[in-house]
């Protein structure tokens, strides 16, 4: 509790609180624009982060992760287009709920099922965040090695599209983070005889690149129509649902909450989470007809999911130094660009940040639940900008995100490429979030491998030496095996 | 015979992983102490060449039986919106000859002014004027205001060395 408290005396300062609105109400807007991510939101904001300190850099770029998953749900409920892939499923009864003159409550509902499922996942974060990191210190790098590869395995199953091509992104992502000076020697890797790769490829270059550049030049290939929409509630009344609606959400409400949290904690679960919630209500509800016609559950049930995913994918990288999915990678770059390791560490060496940013959570939802009820009006005005002007002002935002990191135009130029290589490689289905987060995991893992082969003089016995890792060797070969035998895939991020 | 776009990806793939194996293959897998610089890139460039060939070979392998096909091109988009893409890529193309040549003020008036106009078929003042506000925003904003590295081209230098010797104060 006095570690929680440490959280709140480091958030109430005018800035460090001015840093957590500024996230959660970019993340908001991010939520409410289809199309543009949490993901390249905080690759371009990334570099900003240099001259902040740490725990305003991580508390604003975490609220623009977890305010995306409330902002998402406005544009879905209002306009059957879901603004992230998490809310996609919120489309089916919140928009047949609008459309039944119920968006009032689709929305309400919505907010308050997405703040107890958030505040229940912070809560659980805020016990089991010490014990597990404590459990860490066990592990030696064959463990970590390990360990890394059972995550890895994890987010490949649990990507969307072909299996085939997500491990093929995830190789070409660990062949980019292995390119610029070897850390133990300092022999130039794959640079190509290129001095400008000698320290590394950048991740915002490669992020902004993938998602921000790729992205602009998709949307140069829409046609430009104007976007239809049902108008959410004038006042705060019109957001309350019918005692009747409000008894059909409690226990969906609770069930998302749980499984979100489960899942958002398993490496690349939290994309699934609302997907699940969904089957769940439907195979729960003793009116399955109503699925898709406006029936109340498919929407407390998802939306609850999807944010208690989003808080709990904050538990590998935060107790384990794990990013699970491609955003906590990102957040893990923010991180290091500050010089602090997430994981264990942090909460022993640096607990202002760790219970900083536990603290933020909390406020930051209160503050999303102001920002998407009675403000979401206003909010979704954000909408009727023109991609004529939109999509420059991106292309600028890029250019200063990429040129500010390092101060290098072969930084620009790298992003271009990369625009250019992941805007093909969408349009063929590939999973460019597994790049990046091969990207981030790569060097971990090889300085884990090259650890433990230099500790057994090259025997590959010790990755299954003791029972954990030997446990983590099992989980990861059990997963390829299930994934080679079960067909069925999850739906692919766009 | 007409090689589609997923073939050509396949193609590119394979071809960008060869050339990792390539240059992971020219470095010592194994050193007098312990293992080298070029162990893991080998291990995993040797993997993902193999993938990459079977993708280029066996597209469907591994995909989902109800999966329908990755392949979003085959949504051909039109000639206006081909057009305007073909314009966004050159806008892209201008961003790292500028950046490396014209400083950022040039680089972002022209880049704005030439994609509202030519690609989105504005009008001339709209052009002028959104580009005019982009890159004041963005010198005088980013630049000066938030310490952010900008390229500097001779107008940007003029400009921030006025505005950090307090010439507007």
């Amino acid at each position: 509790m006095s570690d929680l408290l440490l959280g709140f005396q480091v958030l109430l300062s005018p800035a460090t609180l001015g840093y957590c609105f500024l996230g959660v109400f970019l993340g908001t807007i991010v939520g409410i624009l289809p199309g543009l991510g949490p993901l390249t939101t905080m690759a371009l904001l990334l570099p900003l982060t240099y001259t902040m300190d740490v725990t305003s850099a991580i508390i604003m770029l975490s609220g623009i992760f977890y305010g995306t998953a409330y902002g998402g749900t406005a544009t879905s409920v209002l306009m059957r287009i879901p603004g992230e892939v998490s809310t996609v499923v919120t489309c089916y009864d919140g928009y047949a709920m609008a459309r039944n003159g119920r968006a009032g409550a689709a929305l309400g509902i919505s907010a308050i099922g997405s703040f107890v499922a958030a505040t229940f996942g912070i809560i659980v974060m805020s016990w089991i965040s010490e014990p597990l990191a404590m459990l860490v210190y066990a592990f030696g790098p064959a463990e970590y090695a390990t360990l890394m590869l059972a995550a890895l395995a994890l987010v490949l199953y649990f990507s969307g599209g072909s299996m085939l091509k997500a491990v093929l992104m995830a190789m070409f992502g660990l062949l980019l983070g292995s390119v610029g000076s070897d850390p133990s020697d300092l022999t130039p890797r794959l640079t190509f005889g290129a001095i400008s790769l000698l320290g590394g490829i950048d991740i915002v270059a490669l992020a902004v690149g993938l998602f921000g550049l790729s992205e602009v030049i998709g949307m140069a290939l829409m046609k430009p129509e104007r976007l239809k929409m049902i108008a959410p509630p004038s006042s705060l009344l019109g957001f309350m649902p019918t005692r009747e609606e409000a008894r059909r959400s409690v226990k969906p409400v609770m069930r998302g909450t749980v499984l979100g949290f489960v899942a958002g904690v398993i490496p690349g679960g939290g994309l699934m989470s609302s997907f699940l919630s969904y089957s769940l209500e439907r195979k729960l509800s003793s009116r399955p007809e109503e699925f898709g016609r406006g029936a109340v559950e498919g929407v407390a049930g998802p939306e609850s999911a999807n944010n208690g995913a989003a808080i709990g994918a904050f538990v590998p990288l935060l107790c384990m130094g794990i990013p699970s999915s491609a955003i906590m990678a990102v957040l893990m770059g923010a991180f290091m660009i500050q010089g602090v390791s997430p994981g264990p560490q942090i909460i022993q060496n640096n607990p202002e940040i760790f219970w900083g940013v536990i603290a933020s959570m909390y406020l930051g939802n209160v503050m999303l639940l102001i920002l998407n009820l009675p403000l979401i009006g206003l909010m979704i005005r954000v909408l009727e900008v023109p991609r004529a002007f939109l999509a420059p002002i991106i292309l600028v935002i890029c250019l200063i995100g990429v040129y500010s990191s390092n101060g290098s135009p072969y930084d620009v130029m790298l992003a271009v490429v990369f625009g250019f290589i992941g805007f093909f490689l969408r349009r063929q289905g590939f999973d460019l979030g597994l790049v990046i987060l091969a990207f981030v995991l790569g060097p971990i893992m090889e300085r884990s491998v090259r650890q433990a082969l230099s500790i057994s003089n090259g025997d590959l016995a010790i990755f299954v030496h003791g029972p954990i890792s030997i446990g983590f060797v099992l989980v990861t070969v059990s997963i390829l095996l299930f994934a080679a035998l079960s067909r069925r895939r999850v739906p692919v991020e766009p | 015979m007409i090689i589609s776009e997923k073939k050509w990806v396949a193609a590119g793939v394979l071809l960008a992983t060869a050339g990792f194996a390539s240059g992971a293959f020219r470095l010592a897998s194994w050193t007098f102490d312990g293992p080298g610089p070029g162990l893991f890139p080998q291990a995993v460039a040797v993997v993902a060449v193999a993938l990459a060939l079977v993708n280029l070979v066996l597209p469907r392998f591994g995909a989902a039986s109800d999966e329908v096909d990755g392949d979003e091109s085959d949504g051909v988009a039109g000639p206006e919106e081909t057009r305007t893409a073909l314009i966004y890529s050159l806008g892209l193309i201008w961003l790292v000859a500028g950046t490396f040549y014209a400083g950022f003020s040039v680089t972002v008036f022209v880049l704005m002014a030439g994609i509202i106009r030519f690609a989105e078929r504005r009008s001339w003042l709209a052009a002028v004027i959104a580009a005019a506000a982009v890159t004041i925003v963005g010198l005088v904003g980013f630049g000066w205001a938030l310490g952010v590295n900008l390229p500097e081209g001779p107008i940007d230098t003029t400009v921030l060395a006025y505005l950090r010797a307090g010439a507007f104060r």
